[in-house]
């Protein structure tokens, strides 16, 4: 369902299978993988959303919480590659202004 | 271990198998016949049924047939005992309920295993039943204390109508008109993200929130960004991991003024000498991540003009087609239905909406609120 790319140990990317729905259905599923990867690791984490089709706020409640998490961990996120549907949600909830998207 | 009822009329294989089963730790019922073993099912109710195919009384497959026809029955698993050549009989049984089969003559160790496989499988799917159960009864205790959060009707002299619809999981819109004194009213419209019994928590929480808010003014003013600074502090996302949005309105009759405040909101629309405006300033972000400092924007209030709130229940549901509903689409309808009244232009758009999505199973709870300006009214 989803998976982590490091090309350069620095930077990682964290990809989903097509057609993938973010949502309440599977958001706990998503965090509890995000639990299990040492992040630290890293400086820098792309979340790639080019097959995310759809996202719902418990879906973006788990970007909310990565990014929380990553702050902690002083690790930088970057949302890339989402589609304009989604990233006019993003906007009308102003996270362009919590998280760096480049869509 | 389960209670296993073995039905076979041959005496030898009925006390084989209790012998096997028995050793394994299990309550054994044995039946001789199709008709004694029936009333055995509807007196024990066992966990698992062995039925011999070939009964002297009547056939095998017509009593599993009523076995899994009746609702106190039919999740009972039952393996049928069949001669080797039986293979017609097999097919039919499993295409009729039968969960595996056992052909003659058997070894014990087959016995076992098909047993304890069967019974760890109905164990399973027991266990699922109940929990959903449970997940039900929680989801209906859930929509109830929601349902009670929300006004019954609007105070009398505002002429405000809404319609208020629950996902069958329970999402967490809610929403309040107070009085706060001197002809101004506040009205509050809250969406909390998820679905379910969390989201149903964090609305009543809100909701108090809210309450106690209020009733500590000692004025008949709100100051946005002291309450917006409360709200962040409160439901900081670090608590809940969840987050809401929120659009903040007070009228004020007194100033014949509008005020609004947004935290990631859906755009407010105004309907008001014949055009119809989507408000989009000011919008903040969501409630939790300090978002929202409590940014306002004030306005007259025009003669016969109205306000609509809504949560995204409306605007972001899907057609047939995968479009979703939209804000300019519910801006236009507006508009050519303004010639209603409130009530009836907010039960004009519901019953399109329903006809748009061509069903009223909504995915998310679904808030759409109409007030109307006019003199007189």
């Amino acid at each position: 369902m989803f998976k982590i790319d490091c090309e350069d140990k620095q930077e990682a990317r964290i990809h989903f299978e097509n057609d993938y729905r973010l949502s309440g259905e599977n958001s706990n599923t998503f965090k509890k993988w995000l639990k299990g990867i040492n992040f630290s690791d890293y400086e820098a984490i792309g979340l790639d959303l080019r097959n995310v089709e759809f996202i719902d706020s418990m879906g973006i409640a788990s970007i909310i919480w990565l990014k929380r998490d990553l702050d902690k961990r002083k690790v930088n996120l970057k949302i890339i590659n989402c589609s304009d549907n989604i990233l006019k949600i993003l906007k009308m909830l102003k996270l362009d202004s919590f998280i760096d998207i480049n869509s | 271990m389960g209670k296993i009822l073995v039905i076979d009329d041959d005496l030898m294989i009925r006390k084989l198998m209790e012998k096997i089963l028995v050793k394994e730790g299990h309550e054994v019922y044995l039946a001789e016949t199709g008709h004694s073993g029936f009333e055995m099912i509807k007196s024990k109710l066992p966990d698992l049924i062995i039925l011999d195919l070939m009964l002297p009384d009547e056939n095998g497959l017509d009593l599993l047939k009523t076995v899994k026809s009746i609702p106190e029955t039919k999740m009972i698993p039952v393996i049928v005992l069949t001669g080797s050549s039986q293979v017609d009989d097999k097919l039919i049984a499993l295409k009729s309920g039968a969960v595996d089969y056992i052909s003659k003559p058997f070894l014990s160790e087959e016995v076992k295993l098909r047993v304890q496989t069967q019974l760890k499988i109905y164990n399973l799917i027991d266990s699922l039943r109940k929990a959903l159960l449970n997940i039900e009864d929680d989801l209906i205790a859930a929509e109830q204390i929601q349902r009670a959060l929300v006004p019954a009707f609007p105070p009398e002299k505002l002429n405000m109508y809404w319609q208020y619809k629950l996902s069958s999981k329970v999402g967490g819109d809610i929403f309040d008109v107070i009085y706060l004194g001197e002809d101004r009213y506040f009205i509050y419209l809250i969406d909390v993200c998820g679905h379910g019994v969390n989201a149903a928590m964090l609305s009543v929480m809100i909701n108090r929130y809210m309450s106690r808010y209020i009733q500590n003014l000692n004025t008949s003013f709100i100051n946005f960004e002291d309450l917006a600074e409360g709200l962040d502090d409160e439901f900081n996302f670090d608590k809940f991991e969840l987050f809401f949005t929120a659009v903040f309105c007070i009228i004020d009759y007194k100033n014949n003024e509008i005020v609004l405040s947004n935290a990631g909101h859906c755009y407010p629309i105004y309907l008001a000498n014949d055009s119809c405006e989507i408000i989009k300033r000011p919008l903040e972000g969501i409630i939790g991540i300090s978002g929202y400092s409590g940014k306002v924007t004030k306005f007259d209030i025009a003669d016969n003009s109205r306000l609509f709130l809504y949560t995204d229940g409306l605007t972001e549901t899907f057609g047939v087609d995968g479009v979703p509903y939209g804000v300019e689409k519910l801006k236009k309808i507006i508009y050519d239905t303004k010639n209603l009244t409130v009530k009836d232009q907010i039960d004009s758009i519901y019953r399109d909406l329903i006809k748009f999505r061509d069903n009223d199973l909504f995915e998310d709870d679904l808030t759409f609120i109409g007030l109307d300006f006019s003199k007189g009214v």
